[in-house]
């Protein structure tokens, strides 16, 4: 009963969220007031040109910074009034971070770096392993376990950072430009693998992104503008809409 | 969490850093435990020497002066409670003139039947002293200088020159074994007609029964004992020589204090750095869910493994440092000191100092490191300029050097006991230290601003950039500046106070030693200045050689004033020549008739410790019992550390026992100084005496403070290098985190030459910075150490800049920081240009 209604509880629930920056003139309203519910299990895209306040809404949502006003909840649990630790939990356990710029930790092997969120939680480390290794087989990367990220191609460091973020099996999955940094070839496969992950693990996933190509990947897209959601849609899940979805340019690139 | 993994990478992946974190601790650690080491030696040595020569006695009764006395009571003191047996000697410094020279050593007149319950003898070859006119030597001792078993040993002795013969050689065991077996065993009535005291002694040793308590024992014993008499145990004869190290020993300990503050410094430094390259690093930990407590945590135990391999390494250097330092203290004192013992309390310190400097130097910074913004550590776009200096460092070091020169008004009224004082001090000069590193970041600013005009017309407009760059990281900027300045500012106090003293020690020769040339049998250890006395009818022959004037008499006499071991020098004084003494308080012209009257003169430690000036008087332990001394004037005296007396010999000869010269002390006629030198050479090659002149005498003192100083200018320039190494880190990480920038410039078409030029400005910049607070903290510094030696010395050693040296350590500090700079130069300006475009 209590799964069930866990199951029905929104994976995300903003409310009123606003997030202002600066004081007197150099004041900056990144967000002003968004509401939003993601469900369990859905792919949602969000695009907006540059200083639309994306980014700013994913950290607020992945508690890497506090909202001026307003609410997250993850998984129905309120993140407003948690103190630093409590929210670290937050992101340790129901929260995957995967960066554009990949974020990696140069000094560990590739299977260190996707271990490591299971070794912060108190782990051993060969148990850790294990379930490093799963994930990394889970985005096909299991073979460059042992190399360093120096020593890996951008696309690969990419799935090793998707795989690092899917260890800990989080409710949420952020995802900040994750092919940003990446040729369209291996954006494509690294889009490939976040699809795959919501239609076969029922995985929520809120990426940025100012790629439209990428954007009608999910299931639902949000645009913003000047803080503030501007329009809001269901994405077709057949191929033909969505070539049409891009021909009216919904992508404001 | 185990985070250990990541953290031992950090410290792999960057092996410069570590190696300098850990030179940071490991010099801070050897220091500590090196200095503590040694001091511990040399505050044993005395100690131990007469606990040894005394055997199984637990307390001895000595004569005022330790001179003889006839033991009329032994009878009285076996029937004490608790004394087992009473064993009469005679224990006295004298010569023995080898076939290889005069060498110094310890005469014990035994009576070899009783003495074995005293004392334990291992015979290599020969026998125990049986007759009249034998001697028994340690094996080691005789083979070095050529004595041989069956063979005369000629001693020179206040009754002249003795031939003993040896008849035993003991192993290097018991009282054998002390002082390099410096000790000679005869009868005690060989050694009475040697030193001139027929049926006396100068030690009655007890041995107490198991379980007795010795100051239950001392008390019984005190009443059987006549006036001029008293019980003592045997190590307390040792004390003396605590004084004469005093300074020495303040020295080292101040020395201590700022290589702990120097290493925790750059432990601070490069961790600070460490920080900052890894703020994305230590974000993304935060972002996966790592709390701030474990980062902090993680951070901690970084330092804490640094710390400990660091310790590590100390302890080894620190070993190796306290052999080379006790040899340097050996010359110091003129005495062979025991072997170095690694005991378990400076080891125990210099383990746990380790990580503890390191964790003390990191907490702060690891707490805050935790408790930055995650979202400026994960992108570098949000991260912009390096955000402004924190101002609670600097106000919290202004608050403690408020709080050190608030504890410096006792410590210079001499509000404070002298024990206490030698406490404070070491700390006082680390708080003023670790104070004027803290405020460093309030003035490197306004420094820049200062150098910042002088950049372009100098430096050009790649010194321009240079200054640019280094304004861009105040953080780091600072702590660099702060490295240097550390190194500018030990090296120009500590330096500035040796050479102070070696010029006030060579300014008080002058003034003290004011006869033309000085006969004795050997030179004293200078701990305990026990002379080995020579016959007073030698004065006639000398007196009576070409060339010689007057002949001037001095003895070395162990007093007790207030229960405190004290020095008294007992000379005659030439008519003809000024007093030889470098007066503090007192009246010149009338000295000589105070001294007359049987007035004393005073060194100034004494004076200080028994609050003693002119007019005032104290009460002098002698045969007699106590008879109040007045005091003439308070002078500046280097023997035994200034806690020693003059008298007037007559005088002073009437109111203690001593007997023979311990120094002749001879003026030339004038004009004939070449011929008396002549004739005295001549003379003590016959007698076997060593002849000093003035000069001589001069040389020998500087010979035997060569150690110690070398020791510390040793100590001073591995600060300085210390210190290159976090010059050379922070160019480094400057160049590096500069390499698109270096790219930029390079594609625009800066030459090669000019990136070195700018890395160099860089260095020059950062020293030219460093050298104006530098100078100016040091020799604050300098000056302060030199007003507090005068709360523990009683006077204060004449202060003065010695200007070409200051400037020569400036001179270094931007060598150094050239030097330093010459490898990050070099290697941007090499830099690919495609690659340096491509850095992040």
């Amino acid at each position: 009963m209590l799964a069930l209604e866990q199951s029905k509880t929104p994976a995300i629930a903003v409310r009123g969220l606003a997030k202002t920056f600066g004081a007197g003139e150099t004041r900056v309203e990144a967000l002003r007031g968004i509401d939003l519910e993601v469900p369990r299990g859905q792919f949602v895209a969000v695009m907006g040109p540059s200083g639309s306040g994306k980014s700013t809404l994913l950290h607020l949502i992945g508690g890497l910074d506090r909202p001026t006003t307003g609410s997250v909840q993850i998984g129905g649990n309120d993140c407003d009034n948690l103190d630093d630790d409590a929210l670290a939990l937050v992101r340790r356990r129901q929260i995957g971070f995967v960066f554009q710029t990949f974020n990696l930790l140069d000094v560990l092997t590739a299977l260190e770096n996707v271990a490591l969120p299971l070794v912060i939680d108190g782990a051993t480390q060969a148990a850790a392993n294990e379930r490093a290794l799963a994930a990394m087989h889970a985005v096909g990367i299991e073979h460059r376990a042992s190399h360093r990220p120096t020593e890996l191609s951008g696309g690969e460091q990419q799935r090793v950072a998707v795989a690092r973020a899917l260890v800990t099996e989080p409710l949420v999955l952020l995802a900040d430009e994750p092919t940003g940094n990446l040729d369209t070839a291996h954006g494509d496969q690294v889009m490939q693998l976040l699809r795959q992950l919501v239609d076969e693990r029922g995985q929520t996933i809120f990426m940025v992104t100012h790629d439209p190509s990428h954007a009608v990947a999910a299931d639902r897209l949000i645009l913003l503008r000047d803080g503030m959601m501007v329009d809001e849609r269901q994405l077709a899940r057949d191929g033909e809409a969505r070539r049409a979805l891009l021909a009216q340019g919904v992508a404001p690139r | 969490m185990r985070l250990t993994r990541y953290s031992l990478r950090e410290l792999r992946l960057r092996p410069g850093r570590t190696l300098l974190t850990l030179l940071g601790i490991a010099f801070g650690v050897a220091a500590v435990l090196a200095i503590a080491l040694v001091i511990d030696t040399t505050r044993r040595a005395y100690r131990e020497m007469h606990e040894t020569i005394a055997g199984r006695a637990a307390l001895e009764v000595v004569a005022e002066g330790l001179g003889g006395f006839r033991p009329t009571m032994l009878d009285a003191l076996r029937q004490v409670d608790g004394v087992q047996r009473v064993v009469p000697v005679v224990q006295a410094h004298t010569a023995l003139a080898s076939p290889k020279g005069v060498v110094g050593l310890v005469l014990m007149g035994i009576d070899p039947q009783q003495d074995g319950a005293s004392r334990h003898y291992a015979f290599r070859a020969g026998r125990q002293v049986v007759a009249d006119d034998e001697v028994v030597l340690e094996a080691g001792f005789a083979r070095v200088y050529g004595l041989e078993l069956g063979k005369p040993v000629r001693f020179l002795t206040p009754s002249g020159t003795a031939t003993l013969t040896l008849v035993g050689l003991l192993a290097p065991e018991g009282p054998a074994g002390i002082v390099g077996g410096h000790i000679a065993f005869v009868p005690i009535e060989t050694a009475q007609r040697l030193l001139n005291i027929a049926g006396q002694v100068n030690s009655i040793e007890l041995v107490l029964r198991d379980g007795t308590m010795p100051s239950a024992v001392a008390q019984a014993v005190r009443g059987a004992l006549s006036p001029g008499l008293l019980v003592q145990e045997p190590a307390t004869r040792g004390s003396l020589s605590a004084h004469s190290m005093l300074s020495t020993e303040q020295a080292l300990a101040a020395m201590s204090a700022v290589s702990l503050v120097a290493g925790a410094f750059v432990i601070l430094n490069t961790f600070l750095m460490s920080l900052g390259e890894r703020q994305r690093q230590l974000a993304i930990l935060r972002a996966l869910g790592a709390t701030r407590r474990q980062v902090t945590r993680m951070l901690i135990g970084e330092a804490a493994v640094l710390g400990i391999a660091g310790a590590a390494l100390g302890i080894v250097l620190g070993m190796l440092a306290s052999l080379g330092m006790t040899r340097a203290m050996e010359q110091l004192q003129g005495t062979p000191l025991p072997t170095l013992r690694f005991v378990p309390g400076p080891l125990l310190l210099a383990a746990l100092i380790g990580p503890g400097m390191a964790v003390a130097a990191t907490y702060v910074p690891a707490w805050l490191a935790a408790r930055r913004n995650l979202l400026t550590g994960l992108f570098e776009e949000l991260r912009g300029a390096e955000p402004a200096l924190r101002r609670w460092p600097s106000v919290l070091g202004l608050a403690i050097i408020v709080a050190d020169s608030a504890l410096l008004v006792p410590i210079l009224n001499r509000w404070l006991p002298a024990a206490t004082i030698t406490a404070l001090l070491p700390i006082c000069m680390a708080g003023f230290l670790v104070g004027a590193m803290l405020v460093m970041p309030l003035v490197t600013g306004p420094l820049l601003a200062i150098v910042a005009p002088l950049a372009r017309p100098i430096l050009g407009v790649e010194g321009q950039l240079a200054l640019g760059q280094l304004r861009c990281r105040p953080t780091r900027t600072s702590l660099t500046v702060g490295v240097l300045f550390i190194a500018l500012v030990v090296t120009i106090a500590m330096g500035t106070s040796l050479l102070n003293n070696i010029r006030d020690i060579g300014r008080w020769t002058e003034r003290t030693i004011t006869a033309d040339f000085m006969v004795r049998s050997v030179i004293p250890d200078t701990g305990v200045v026990a002379g080995a006395a020579l016959p007073e009818r030698l004065a006639e022959r000398l007196v009576a050689l070409e060339g010689v004037r007057r002949i001037d008499k001095l003895n070395f006499v162990a007093a007790r004033v207030a229960g405190e071991h004290v020095l008294l020098l007992a000379r005659s004084h030439d008519p003809e020549r000024p007093l030889a003494f470098d007066l503090v308080e007192g009246n010149a012209d009338m000295l000589r008739d105070q001294l007359a009257r049987g007035e004393a003169v005073v060194g100034t430690m004494m004076a200080q410790r028994m609050k003693l000036a002119p007019g005032s008087s104290f009460k002098l332990d002698t045969r007699d019992g106590p008879l109040a001394i007045k005091v003439a004037a308070v002078i500046s005296e280097y023997t035994v550390g200034g806690m020693a007396f003059y008298m007037e010999r007559d005088a002073a000869r009437r109111l203690l026992n001593f007997r023979g010269v311990d120094v002749f002390m001879v003026a030339a006629r004038d004009g004939q100084q070449a011929a008396a030198e002549q004739r005295l050479q001549q003379f003590c090659h016959d007698e076997q005496l060593l002849l000093q002149s003035q000069a001589d005498f001069q040389a020998w003192i500087n010979r035997m403070m060569a150690g110690v100083l070398a020791s510390m200018w040793l100590l001073m320039a591995l600060v300085f290098v210390v210190a290159s190494l976090g010059v050379v880190n922070t160019l480094t990480m400057n160049a590096l985190e500069r390499t698109r920038d270096f790219g930029v410039l390079r594609a625009i078409g800066m030459l090669r030459r000019q990136v070195r030029k700018m890395v160099l400005g860089q260095a020059i910049t950062l020293a030219a910075v460093s050298v104006l607070p530098g100078v100016a903290v040091g020799c604050g510094l300098a000056w302060l150490m030199n007003v507090s030696t005068k709360a523990i010395l009683g006077r204060q050693v004449p202060f003065a800049i010695d200007v070409p040296f200051v400037i020569g350590c400036a001179a270094a500090a931007v060598l150094v920081s050239l030097l330093a700079a010459a490898l990050p130069a070099r290697r941007m300006a090499r830099l690919p240009l495609v690659q340096a475009l491509k850095y992040e």
